[in-house]
């Protein structure tokens, strides 16, 4: 429970005061000086049963029916870097666009200014903390209402797009499904294990793997797919919070 | 804070005076002194400067022919005098009413007519980007900014910053919260400076009798959502817009429920509605007492104790409300040269 306190409470720092203009912060200091950091990247791994995802590529869900991305993109913020030997460290600052589209591919995050030491996971949320959700004005990380993942008209970002065309089942019949998710409900918390280290002298580099074919777990394809709210929004949110699993890289 | 104060203690008649010195977020007294503003965007004479250029400015559009001035025009209550526009840089015809900006620091239950603006700059992105109003790419228009040197000097000055989206919203909802429209006659009577004709006392009276409920002073709306019973059938097209409140909350409870308009200015904000259906200020009075419908979402305020739809007003009654509304024009928010074009 002490925990649990102690994780909101940097999560909750961590939206304090990124909203000023040239906000965000250096490494951590102390009063015996800066401490050693180092760097630690992020890779994105987006996979349909266990194969890379690539836009415009067809492929199947694992019951044969056909799927083809055409585009992913999501807002992953919150980070943190759960300490084993060195207290948790909050990544200031972290609203990040990642995305895979026709147009564009973001997936990779070089972290820099990681305090060295050992470290036992990391924590982040797909989506926009209730904090930074409904002003589009704000100027915390790559948050932004120019991007097309925003709600314009019912202030609020769109936490994960989704879309391309899916199958019924293996005979081949496909239609296009949209998935817009956002609101505050949508929010999902993602806590993974795996130990890595951070020094000033190497780089971390972990692979987080994104299972994308999970999106349809519980969803009925029958149904019209697109969805933009409602319980299956929820559903799909479940599955975004729940399609991670994370690897050291190098 | 201090210009509010100075207000306050000014003796009249200075106080409803055009060229009287005030600082930058003065307000009525009855409004509270001070025009609220969120912690993170002050008003600034600067802040506000930049806004009003940008309000004004047609190049921030797609094909430099539309400006935020072009739907909300300053004499008409920076309404449009359009039931639905179709000025915007593709000419299609607007879903709703172009609303009236004036006293929106207020506006703490969200902006358009369904509240689905959460605040003055959230609410700009929405008409710059809309393919059907101003239609910018955020990128590009920025980029456009960032090549003006006098852009540069301003967001400068405003915000210690360079030209952005975020910090463009934030002047422009800086220049709107300054749209403020508190010193018509009503309010000089108010503050016991002029008197009322008898007709507009009696309209007075009978407002306060009918009208007070949803439109209560200073503002003459409690900024929430009712239903008039105007909709009654709530699609999903076009884009849910029927819904009013309830495409925002997704409760069916707030289908059809719109924000209540502010009566301030309304002689000159025609046309009236969320869809701008009446023109005539005399048929949104008539169309109150007789043209309502007893159903489960008709707000209970517009329902009589025997039962019935509707306001129990005569037709006196509404000759009198007009001349009532008369009272609530404010010239000197019309006609204001620092809310005009730059």
């Amino acid at each position: 429970m002490k925990y649990l306190s102690i994780a909101l409470l940097a999560l909750s720092a961590c939206g304090g005061d990124s909203d000023s203009p040239g906000g965000g912060g250096g490494p951590a200091a102390t009063d015996a000086g800066p401490v050693a950091a180092g760097a630690l990247a992020l890779q994105f791994s987006h996979e349909i049963q266990g194969q890379p995802m690539v836009v415009d590529q067809a492929t199947t869900l694992a019951d044969g029916s056909p799927l083809t991305f055409a585009k992913l993109r999501y807002w992953f913020s919150n980070l943190v870097l759960v300490g084993d030997d060195v207290d948790d460290y909050t990544v200031p600052d972290a609203y990040y666009l990642i995305e895979q589209t026709r147009e564009a591919a973001r997936v990779r995050l070089d972290i820099p200014d990681v305090p060295a030491g050992r470290y036992v996971g990391i924590r982040f949320e797909v989506g926009v903390d209730e904090g930074h959700n409904h002003s589009l004005d704000t100027l915390a990380g790559e948050l932004s209402a120019g991007v097309n993942m925003s709600w314009n008209w019912n202030s609020g970002f769109i936490f994960m797009k989704a879309e391309g065309e899916v199958g019924l089942n293996s005979g081949g019949f496909e239609k296009s499904f949209t998935f817009h998710i956002g609101r505050d409900e949508s929010l999902r918390l993602v806590e993974l294990e795996q130990a890595f280290e951070v020094t000033s002298e190497a780089g971390a580099e972990l692979r987080l793997r994104a299972e994308v074919a999970q999106l349809f777990d519980e969803v009925n394809r029958e149904n019209n797919l697109s969805i933009l709210g409602g319980s299956v929004a929820q559903t799909i949110a479940d599955n975004y919070g729940a399609m991670w699993s994370v690897e050291a890289g190098n | 804070m201090a210009g509010g104060v100075v207000a306050c203690t000014t003796p009249e008649p200075s106080s409803f005076d055009a060229g009287f010195e005030r600082s930058i977020d003065w307000a009525p007294p009855a409004f509270g002194g001070v025009i609220p503003s969120p912690e993170r965007n002050p008003l600034t004479e600067a802040g506000v400067a930049l806004g009003r250029r940008l309000f004004y400015d047609r190049s921030l559009s797609a094909d430099g022919s539309v400006s935020c001035a072009t739907c909300h025009i300053q004499g008409r209550a920076f309404g449009d005098g359009i039931s639905r526009g179709s000025d915007g840089v593709s000419g299609q015809r607007l879903g709703r009413h172009a609303p009236v900006l004036q006293n929106l620091a207020w506006h703490d239950l969200g902006l358009f007519w369904d509240g689905g603006a959460s605040d003055l700059e959230s609410l700009v992105v929405a008409p710059l980007v809309s393919p059907d109003e101003l239609g910018a790419d955020p990128d590009q228009l920025v980029e456009a900014l960032a090549d003006d040197p006098l852009y540069i000097q301003q967001f400068d000055e405003a915000f210690g910053a360079e030209p952005s989206l975020p910090l463009l919203m934030r002047a422009v909802a800086q220049f709107m919260r300054t749209l403020v429209s508190g010193q018509s006659r009503y309010d000089a009577f108010v503050a016991g400076e002029a008197t009322l004709s008898a007709d507009q006392m009696s309209g007075l009276r009978v407002f306060e009798q009918h009208c007070v409920s949803c439109h209560p002073a200073p503002f003459f709306t409690d900024h929430d959502f009712h239903n008039l019973g105007l909709e009654t059938e709530f699609s999903d097209d076009p884009e849910d817009l029927r819904k009013g409140r309830g495409r925002i909350t997704e409760r069916e409870a707030d289908f059809g429920r719109f924000k209540t308009p502010s009566l301030r200015n309304v002689t000159v904000s025609a046309p009236y509605l969320h869809d701008g259906r009446l023109y005539d200020l005399r048929a949104v009075l008539v169309r109150y007492r007789d043209g309502l419908v007893i159903s489960d979402r008709l707000d209970p305020a517009l329902i009589q104790d025997n039962g019935e739809a509707g306001l129990p007003i005569s037709d006196q009654d509404i000759d009198h409300l007009e001349a009532f509304f008369e009272t609530l024009e404010d010239r000197r928010f019309l006609n204001a040269p620092e809310f005009g074009q730059p």
